[in-house]
Order: C-alpha cells, then sequence, then structure tokens
C-alpha cells in the first residue's frame, strides 16, 4: 500500500489535476448529457471567481469580498462588446479581464488604504451598486430587464456551435489554473504570504506594502472578469440578477470552503456551492442558511477548507512512507544529528557597508525619544547597541529601517543617504534585520522563508514566473541552492522542507537569521536575537553571528544579555534617556561606571526630567 | 420638510445599525456583520407578535427583545468566541447572518410584510412638513437611545468598565474587570436593543428578509463616517446618509442614492480615515 | 479578613518558569512576600522581572512551578479573581484609563468592592490624602496628567481595591527624581499599613531604600536573595544586578 503511494508520489504533482482537466475536457466523448455539462460549466466559471477571491482574500490576506462586481464589469463587457458586433471570444475574454482589472484598481486603491473591515464593506458595498450602475447605463447594458442582444461568438474567425462553449470554458478554466499555480508557488506567491503575515516583515525584505497588495487585489479581478464573459456568452444574456449580495456571499462561502489559501481549492468549493444552487427546485429555500453554515463551519473549524484537509491527509500518507520531511538534494549523508552545527559551511564574503547616524533625532508630541544621537557601524564588526527601557533603542532601529520620519540627521548606508526613503526602499539598500518576535508566514517550508528573503535579488517578473522559462528555472536553483547554504550555516539544514511556523522559538530566530543573510546585506540588524534562547542556543548564534562578521558584514546588535554583548562585540554604544551616554570596546564599557549606573536607573539630581515627563515640560538641555 | 423628515427618519434606521455596531465595537473590538439581520429578526418576530398572535405592544416587544436576546448570546458563543482574530470574525459573523437572513426567508417568505405600528399611521403634519407617527418615533428613539448609553458610560460602573476595557483590556483585566463575561453581555445588550430596534424599524422599512444585507452596509457606512466608537458620530453620520439619500433620489433619481452614499463614505475615509468623531489612535512608545 | 502571622508569606513563588507563547524569559524563580514588608525584585531589563509579577497577576501561564497566595495555590486562577482576591498589580508605564477622568479612573480601581458609582467617594478620598495632587486634577482625563501624576493615579486606583498585596512594576520609571522620592515615601507609607508589597525596579539605590529583602533575577534565574540588611556593599550588589559577578553569597539562594 505504501510503496504504491511511494510511486504515486513520484509522479510530479502537477499531473494529476493536468489529468483531470484532460478528462473533464474530453468528458462529452463520453455523452454525459446537457445537465452535466452545464453543470462543469458553471462549476468552472464560478471556480474562476472563487480562485480570485483566493489570490486577494486567502494569499494576499486582504478582506477584499466583492468579486461579483468585477465579475459583473466582465460580463457586461463582454455582453456590450458582442451586442456592437465584435463577437471574436478571445477578444471580448481579454477586454473582460482588463475591465474587471481596472475595477480592482480603481477600487482598490482607496479600499486597500482602509484595509480590514473597511476594504470588506466597501467591497461589498461595490456588489451593491451593480444594480444602480446597470439601471444608470441602460441603454447600453439593457438595464434590470437584462442585456439580451448578444450575438453568437465566434473564435478566430469562424462561428462557434453552441456546445463548443463547453470546450472553451474548460480551456480557459485549465489555463488560468495553471497560471495561478505558477503564480502562488513563485516568489510572488510566497510574498503575498509573507505580507499576510506582516507588512513590517514585508518592507523589511524589500517589498512595497501597497503595491503588494493592490497586486493581489488586481490579480484577483481578472478570473473573475473572465468568468463573467464567458458566462455571458454561455447563455448570450447578461442579467444584474447574477451578481447580487447572494452570489457575493456563495462565491465567498466556496472560497472559505474549498480553503482560500490553495489553488484548486477553488474548484472544489465551486463545486458544493453550484451542486448546492443546482438543487434549487428542493432546496432553493436552505441555500442562504447552508452558505452562512459553510461560512460560520469554516471560519471556525475549517482554517484550511478541503484543500487543507487534502494535504494533511498527504502529509500523513507521506511521513507514513518515509518521504518527508525530505532532505535537500546536496544533503546525501545528511548524518548531522540534532542540528547544533553550524561550521561546515563556508559564509563567502559579504560586501558590507558602514551605517552612519549623525545627530538623528525624534520626538513623539512632546517626548523626545531620542535627540543627536550619532554613531557608527563598521563593516566587518559586531557594533552593540545597549540600554535600559525607554533609552530608545526600537527607535532608532525604527528609524534606521524608515518605519519613522526622523525631526533631524543624517542616515546614510554605505555612504548612501536614506533620507525619506520608505522601508522597502531602505531594505533594498541592503539593511536587512531580524524582529524581537520572529515574523514566519504559517504554512511556508522553512527553504521557502529563506528564499523570501531573495525578494529583491535576481528580480522574476510576473510573465517569468508564469511561464517558467529558462531564466526562472536558473534563478529558482540559485535560490535553492543559496537557501541551503544558509540553513547549514545556521544548522538548520536538516528542516530544509518542515513547515517554518512548527519550529520551536530557537530554530525559528535562526531561520530568521538565514533569511536575513541570503540577500548578502550590508547592514544586518538584530533586534534582541538572544532573548529567549537557552544557553546552548545563545552560544551557536554567537557563533554564526562571528561568522557573518568575518564575512564583511556590518553587524548590529541590540541585546540585553550583557554577557554575549561583553564577548560579542567590537565595540559598544550605550543609549540612555535618547542620547548616546557611553561608547566604547567591551573593556572600556564594563568599567564604565556611568553606563552601570545608569543601567540601574540612578537619575543624577539636577537632571532634565525624564522622557516621560518631556511631555509636559518641553524643555531644551543641552548635551 | 416632508424630505428632511424622511432623510431623518431613514437615517435613524442606519444610525440605529450602527449603534448596535458600536456597543460590540466598544466592548471587543469586533465588528458584528450579524447586527443589521438580529433588528431583521426583531422586525419579524414584532409582525409575528402583533399579527399573528395580536399580542399587546409591551408582550410584542417584550417578545422580539427576548428572541433577538438569545439569538445574540448563540452567535457570541458559536460565531465569536471560538474565533480569535478579528478579520475571521467578520466572515463568522457573516456566515451568521446569513443563516438568520435563510431561516427567516424559510419561516416567513420573501414577501415584505406590513409590521403595525403602536402609535397609528395617520399622517402628521410638523412645521409644515407630512410625517408618518413611525418615523418621528423613530428619530426620537435613536437620539434617546444614543443619550442613554452616554449616560450609563459615564454614571455607571459597568459603563466605566466598558469603557476602559476598550482602551486597555490588559489594564482592565488587572482592574477585577471580567472581560470575557463583559463583552459578552456587551453582545446580549445588543441583542436586547437589536430586539427593540427591529419593533421600532420594521413599520418603516417593512419586514423582508433582504434587509438585512442592505441596512448592514448603510449601518456601517453611518459608522465609517460617524467614526468606529463615537455613539454620536454613529448617529450623525446615519442622519447624513439618510438625507443624502432623500435629496439624491429627489433631485438625480433613486438609481443614484446608492452611488452617492458610496461616493460620500470614500471621499470621508480619505480625508479622515477615523471618521468625522474618531479619535486618532494615540501612539505608545 | 484576619492578618496573618507576620513569619508566614503572603505570597510564596516556587520554581517559577513562566513565559509568553513558546518564548521562555522566566526559567527558575522563587521569592516569597510577607505582610508589612517590601520584597524588591532587582536586575537588568530583560532579566524576567516583570514577566515573574505577570505571572503571579495571572497574565502569563505558568509553565512550571508553583504560586502559592494566603496559602491556596493561584497558578490556574483566572486574572481577574485574583484582584478580587485582594493582588492589586500596577503595571510599568503607567497604564491608566487615559480618555477617563481621574475620578472615574480610581472608581474603576475600586470596581472589585462591588458597590455604586457614588459608593466609592470615601475611597477616592483616602486616595486623594495620600496624593493630594489628584484631588486638583479628578476632573481632568487621566491622559492629560504628567508622567509622576499618572503613576500616583496607578497606585491610587491600585489601592482602592483594598489589597493585601501590592504589586509595583518600576515606579520610578521615566520620573523625575523629585517624583521618585515622593512615589518611594508614598510606598513606604503603604507598607507601614501592613500591605505586603512585591516591588520591580532598576533603579538599585531606591528600591533598596525602602525594601526588606531584595531578589536579583539574571536572565531568568535568581541569582542573589537577600534580606537587605545583610547587604553592606551596594556596589557589589550593583554589579551583580549588572550580571557582572556571578553572585554574592546570601540567605535562600537556589
Amino acid at each position: 500500500m505504501l510503496q504504491l503511494w511511494t510511486a504515486v508520489r513520484k509522479v510530479p504533482t502537477w499531473v494529476f489535476p493536468a489529468a483531470i482537466g484532460l478528462f473533464v475536457l474530453v468528458l462529452p466523448l463520453l455523452g454525459p448529457g446537457y445537465e452535466l455539462t452545464r453543470q462543469i460549466e458553471l462549476t468552472l466559471i464560478l471556480a474562476l471567481v472563487v480562485s480570485g477571491l483566493n489570490i486577494s482574500l486567502g494569499y494576499a490576506g486582504q478582506l477584499a469580498i466583492g468579486q461579483a462586481a468585477m465579475y459583473a464589469a466582465g460580463a457586461y463587457t463582454a455582453g456590450m462588446l458582442s451586442s456592437a458586433g465584435h463577437t471574436d471570444l478571445l477578444l471580448q475574454i481579454v477586454a473582460a479581464g482588463l475591465a474587471a482589472l481596472a475595477v480592482g484598481i480603481l477600487t482598490g486603491i482607496p479600499g486597500l488604504r482602509l484595509g480590514s473591515w473597511s476594504l470588506a464593506m466597501t467591497s461589498f458595498f461595490l456588489v451593491l451598486l451593480v444594480p444602480d450602475i446597470v439601471d444608470i447605463f441602460e441603454e447600453d447594458t439593457g438595464g434590470h430587464l437584462g442585456l439580451s442582444t448578444m450575438l453568437n461568438p465566434t473564435l478566430f474567425g469562424r462561428s462557434l456551435a453552441p456546445d463548443a462553449m463547453y470546450y472553451v470554458i474548460v480551456i480557459v478554466a485549465i489555463i488560468w489554473f495553471a497560471v495561478f499555480r505558477n503564480v502562488v508557488a513563485s516568489r510572488h506567491g510566497i510574498a503575498f504570504q509573507v505580507l499576510k503575515q506582516s507588512p513590517v516583515l514585508a518592507s523589511s525584505v524589500g517589498m512595497s506594502v501597497f503595491r503588494t497588495k493592490l497586486t493581489g487585489y488586481a490579480i484577483g479581478a481578472v478570473p473573475a472578469g473572465f468568468g463573467g464573459a464567458l458566462l455571458a456568452n454561455l447563455d448570450l444574456f447578461v442579467t444584474p440578477e447574477a451578481f447580487t449580495f447572494h452570489m457575493a456571499t456563495g462565491a465567498l462561502a466556496a472560497s472559505i470552503l474549498g480553503g482560500s489559501m490553495s489553488v484548486y481549492g477553488a474548484v472544489f468549493g465551486a463545486s458544493i456551492i453550484q451542486f448546492n444552487n443546482d438543487q434549487s427546485s428542493n432546496f432553493a429555500e436552505y441555500s442562504l442558511v447552508f452558505f452562512g453554515a459553510f461560512l460560520l463551519i469554516g471560519g471556525v473549524l475549517l482554517r484550511g477548507g478541503v484543500a487543507g484537509l487534502l494535504r494533511t491527509g498527504i502529509r500523513r500518507l507521506d511521513r507514513a512512507a518515509g518521504l518527508w520531511p525530505r532532505r535537500p538534494a546536496g544533503a546525501a549523508g545528511g548524518g548531522e544529528a540534532g542540528g547544533g552545527a553550524a561550521d561546515a559551511v563556508d559564509l563567502p564574503p559579504i560586501e558590507g557597508g558602514a551605517l552612519e547616524v549623525d545627530a538623528v533625532a525624534k520626538a513623539f508630541g512632546g517626548n523626545r525619544a531620542l535627540r543627536e544621537v550619532s554613531l557608527r557601524a563598521e563593516p566587518g564588526q559586531v557594533t552593540a547597541l545597549i540600554g535600559p527601557n525607554g533609552s530608545g533603542k526600537t527607535t532608532l532601529l525604527n528609524l534606521v529601517c524608515g518605519f519613522y520620519r526622523r525631526d533631524a540627521g543624517r542616515i546614510t548606508v554605505a555612504g548612501t543617504a536614506i533620507d525619506g526613503a520608505s522601508p522597502h526602499r531602505i531594505a533594498r539598500l541592503g539593511v536587512t534585520r531580524t524582529f524581537q518576535t520572529p515574523l514566519i508566514p504559517p504554512g511556508v517550508s522553512v527553504a521557502e522563508v529563506v528564499i523570501s528573503g531573495r525578494y529583491t535579488s535576481d528580480e522574476v517578473g510576473f510573465l517569468s514566473a508564469v511561464l517558467r522559462g529558462p531564466k526562472f528555472r536558473r534563478i529558482r536553483r540559485h535560490d535553492l541552492a543559496r537557501a541551503e547554504d544558509m540553513l547549514r550555516l545556521v544548522g538548520l539544514a536538516h528542516l530544509f522542507d518542515t513547515e517554518a511556523a512548527t519550529l520551536p522559538l530557537g530554530q525559528r530566530r535562526m531561520l530568521e537569521v538565514a533569511r536575513a543573510l541570503v540577500r548578502e546585506p550590508k547592514v544586518l540588524l538584530l533586534d534582541e536575537a538572544a532573548s529567549g534562547l537557552d544557553e546552548a542556543e545563545v552560544e551557536t548564534l554567537a557563533a554564526v553571528i562571528r561568522r557573518i562578521r568575518d564575512a564583511g558584514c556590518a553587524v548590529i546588535l541590540v541585546e540585553h544579555n550583557f554577557g554575549l554583548v561583553l564577548s560579542l562585540a567590537d565595540r559598544i554604544v550605550v543609549l540612555a534617556r535618547g542620547a548616546v551616554l557611553a561608547e566604547g570596546t567591551p573593556e572600556e564599557i564594563e568599567n564604565d561606571v556611568r553606563v552601570r549606573d545608569e543601567y540601574l536607573g540612578i537619575v543624577e539630581p539636577g537632571d532634565a526630567p525624564a522622557v516621560e515627563e518631556a511631555g509636559t515640560l518641553p524643555e531644551r538641555t543641552a548635551k | 420638510m416632508t424630505l428632511i423628515y424622511a432623510g431623518l427618519s431613514l437615517g435613524a434606521v442606519y444610525a440605529l445599525v450602527a449603534i448596535g455596531y458600536n456597543i460590540v465595537f466598544i466592548a471587543s473590538h469586533s465588528f458584528n456583520f450579524a447586527q443589521a439581520q438580529l433588528m431583521m429578526i426583531g422586525a419579524f418576530v414584532t409582525y409575528t407578535g402583533y399579527v399573528t398572535f395580536k399580542l399587546p405592544t409591551v408582550a410584542v416587544l417584550a417578545l422580539a427583545m427576548v428572541v433577538v436576546a438569545v439569538l445574540s448570546a448563540i452567535e457570541e458563543r458559536i460565531a465569536i468566541r471560538p474565533v480569535s482574530d478579528h478579520q475571521t470574525q467578520l466572515i463568522t459573523t457573516l456566515g451568521f447572518g446569513t443563516i438568520l437572513t435563510g431561516v427567516a426567508q424559510l419561516i416567513w417568505g420573501t414577501q415584505p410584510l406590513q409590521v403595525p405600528f403602536f402609535a397609528g399611521a395617520e399622517v402628521l403634519t410638523i412645521l409644515g412638513g407630512r410625517v408618518f407617527p413611525v418615523e418621528v418615533a423613530l428619530v426620537v428613539f435613536a437620539v434617546a437611545l444614543v443619550v442613554a448609553i452616554t449616560f450609563y458610560t459615564r454614571r455607571r460602573m459597568g459603563g466605566l468598565a466598558v469603557v476602559a476595557m476598550s482602551q486597555d483590556e490588559e489594564a482592565a483585566t488587572l482592574r477585577g474587570i471580567d472581560v470575557r463575561m463583559l463583552a459578552f453581555a456587551a453582545f446580549a445588550v445588543t441583542g436586547v436593543l437589536g430586539g427593540l430596534m427591529g419593533a421600532a424599524i420594521g413599520p418603516k422599512t417593512f419586514a423582508v428578509a433582504s434587509l438585512g444585507a442592505a441596512l448592514a452596509i448603510k449601518g456601517f457606512v453611518a459608522l465609517a463616517i460617524g467614526g468606529f466608537g463615537s455613539m454620536y458620530g454613529g448617529l450623525l453620520g446615519g442622519f447624513a446618509i439618510g438625507l443624502v439619500e432623500q435629496y439624491v433620489a429627489r433631485y438625480l433619481g433613486s438609481n443614484f442614492t446608492n452611488l452617492s452614499v458610496f461616493v460620500l463614505l470614500l471621499l470621508v475615509l480619505m480625508i479622515r480615515p477615523t471618521g468625522l468623531f474618531g479619535r486618532v489612535q494615540e501612539r505608545t512608545v | 479578613m484576619t492578618t496573618p502571622l507576620p513569619d508566614v508569606p503572603l505570597l510564596d513563588v516556587q520554581g517559577l518558569a513562566t513565559g509568553y507563547g513558546d518564548l521562555r524569559v522566566v526559567w527558575d524563580v522563587s521569592f516569597q512576600v510577607w505582610p508589612g514588608r517590601v520584597t524588591a525584585l532587582l536586575g537588568r531589563n530583560g532579566s524576567g522581572k516583570t514577566t515573574s509579577l505577570r505571572a503571579v497577576a495571572g497574565l502569563n501561564p505558568v509553565h512550571g512551578g508553583r504560586i502559592e497566595y494566603d496559602g491556596r495555590r493561584i497558578d490556574r486562577l483566572a486574572a481577574h479573581r485574583r484582584v478580587k482576591a485582594g493582588i492589586s498589580y500596577v503595571q510599568e508605564g503607567k497604564r491608566v484609563f487615559r480618555q477617563q477622568s481621574v475620578e472615574d479612573n480610581l472608581r474603576l480601581g475600586g470596581y472589585t468592592l462591588g458597590v455604586r458609582r457614588s459608593a466609592l467617594d470615601a475611597d477616592c478620598d483616602r486616595v486623594y490624602e495620600l496624593f493630594p495632587v489628584l484631588r486638583e486634577k479628578r476632573r481632568h482625563p487621566a491622559g492629560s496628567l504628567s508622567g509622576g501624576q499618572q503613576q500616583m493615579l496607578a497606585i491610587g486606583q491600585a489601592i482602592m481595591a483594598k489589597p493585601r498585596l501590592l504589586m509595583l512594576d518600576e515606579p520610578s520609571g521615566g520620573l523625575a527624581p523629585s517624583i521618585v522620592a515622593e512615589v518611594m515615601s508614598r510606598v513606604a507609607l503603604l507598607k507601614e499599613s501592613g500591605l505586603a508589597i512585591l516591588l520591580v525596579e532598576q533603579a538599585v539605590e531606591a528600591a533598596v531604600d525602602v525594601a526588606d529583602h531584595v531578589i536579583v533575577l539574571d536572565i531568568g534565574k535568581v541569582t542573589l536573595s537577600s534580606p537587605v540588611g545583610e547587604i553592606d556593599d551596594l556596589e557589589r550588589l550593583k554589579d551583580v544586578c549588572m550580571g557582572r559577578v556571578p553572585a554574592i553569597d546570601g540567605a535562600g539562594e537556589p
């Protein structure tokens, strides 16, 4: 039994959906009858709409649930083109996709700025507007009576027989799902998941948060437009009643039920909802109750939907057959147990760059979090930044990464001033970081997490990701090799295929280091990387940091573990109440009485009121 | 004047939805999509109480309040409590609301039902404008409710606790406030009010299963314009939408009402994302 | 409520392990707090002081060890019930309800007493006697107070609940020296009134002035536990707090 499974798993995964697609395509030869073909047609059209939801809701994490409006835009575009005599189906489909894209972008720009419920509500509102807009343009759309002047579709100048629409629909669906799969499996798909996990993380690997969100939302609109064009040509009739709140809820239920974060889940979900709709003669009254129950149960219990269940099942069989976790190609012997060893790999030299902070100041209201702070972190050195709570360490880090705008001063990375640059631009200058609480998107393998750090290196366009040309394959191979190197460096190579979010904290921290390192940063910021680690883990981390330093990177270590700082740092900068209190070698800092007193909270008499007090007393003190 | 009355009373309906959203939002920072559907059920129960069972007004109101409060409590248990993040709550509460719509269709059908109003349906003339008694009652009810809620949140320990909880849940816990219990109570109270609101809006909007979706979104717009968490904001937002709808319907045509409200929403949100009376999030460093 | 014998600890924490999610910050921490005395937890930041307090307050789960209060285990008691049982926790960062008035903040402090809002006036007056400046500002929103006043309000809120154990997390944090002195003198007054006080501080000198017993934490473990009377070298204590000297001999060292 397990041997059979092993054999099945040797077949590349794309073969299965391709085979099912092919089967559906040739199904009419078996004479299935009108009822079944009609159901398949409607299911696939709905699946197109649902796949759009899966992109924007499932992968990009945007609560944009107004796909019915894009669907309508596609249908009316095709319908009006056809009525005007442009009967070529290909033209209609492309135009419908573009129209849906336009609606997506136009409503996405304001909607995405708001996010969350506001986006959900504005996108639902959009659905409510469909009948009104159709009525306003009654002359072209036929108003609430529907558009019934469509002509028979043609393809490449030849008229299509009525039952040829079946083949068109199946082929469009197959092509779209192939595209969808390739996008999701590419770094763009991973990028959506990174963004969904945390916008801060996304910009720290160099993604523009707004552009990525808009891309997800807009791409999600396109298949809905295709679906609309197909629906219009299937019945040669378009009515606003096809694009109601009910339809929008049904599509959402299909997405949740099938599994929003999946490719083929859209087809599962759509079949269930379509089957449910089909029972209309008997069960029409119950359809809303079912939709509602699907949403409720799907939301509470089935976080991954049907696709998620399948995935778990496959994973289980794989484990039973010893196929998982897989090892990377290179780790043939792979005898290293436990994963502590971090010394087997050579870290190639990294072209580091100095981080210079010059007289930077930042106030929040009257609270002066930083006043004229200057420091310099050299490449090939570890510069530690320490200081008591509220001394301004986090503020400084956020200024360097571009999350705050500074009030005064200058920050340069390898000689380039970062001025007003947004976080993702600063990341592209070569600044990268880890987080106090590791940010690892769920459902992504260890290797993909590391690769997500290479978002900006060797850029891959959408088209290239869809077509998977030789360049794409070359970059992909390089990505995997680099990921493996980095994982071996931090001692996680044996976990290559494991789901990253399930790792214990110590390994998640190491994984963050690997992700930060994979793009060969000029400046690496480690934000309390040792907190929560046990002694052995701290030692491994220290060894890794030393190797990164020796490779030439400028490492900035924000850390509370004084022992680690003393043993690791080349220079230590001590911040206190928003200013640099001391700077020097570990020996100098260790023996500095002021540092200790400041750390232990001694406030010198006659000093300026501390930060929180400054809110009421905005008085400027000399340095 | 008649137009203004019509706008204000329609606005009061939206404001009532917004108030329902607001209570839950203040208490637990979640968004109860099913609020409007709960009110819709309230309207249907009122209809059944009056028309089918021929009950006296007090009994009808009590029935509506109890039924909706129970549904609301069930919703909290199955659609809110088991779900941790607010995004998923939107989907589960939408699911619950959809179930309510479906059940309402099963029980009461899809045709609008005329809900009687206890003070009759004779047209009144006030300041030269014509208005139904129920329309006056709606405006008075919405305003009175906002005043009462504001009083409660400022003068009663329970109200103080809810406001405290909305600012800092952890700090509220450390003052001995049972945050979960209070959030549940807020839900149940919203249910009681939802029943009452349903009884109030039914005579104006009719009891119809499709009421939920339209009210849910307009109520949200009222809230977004007024500002999340602001009671007076929700009230004014509701009135603003009601007036815009009536004037646009009169001078541009009814096809343009939803569109104009949508434009209004986008404008307000682009200019002031927190709404007109919303608090700007305080920065905590 | 009878006062237990002073030699019986009101709070007894043994081998506590706790953290956030799977981030373990506290590995093995033990300490006691007695009525009418102050126990001070010292150490650098990140050493686990605040996390230990949060576990006692019920905000963080107990992964290991035990917390006994007034003779019974409270490891699994809900946080709000611990407040009712007499544990009041003043968090760092002056977390008052900024939008509400000073007086409403104080009334919220008395929430567990279960009485009407107006019945709390006498209790508010007692807080005003301790911190007269709050009386002047009673109608102002708490967010408009200065940092020192907010700290006083936070302490006032905590004692409104008539606690037996008061936990103070860095009451001196971010305050000017004169205010620190004022706050600390009030802490001393509260101690004399019989309250058991658990104080977390980074300011070693301020803490030692008021404390009867000091515990030093480093990376989630106790490195020193000693009555204040047995500490003669303050500089050495500071060194231990910095994690520079492994530990000094003292009573109760694990």
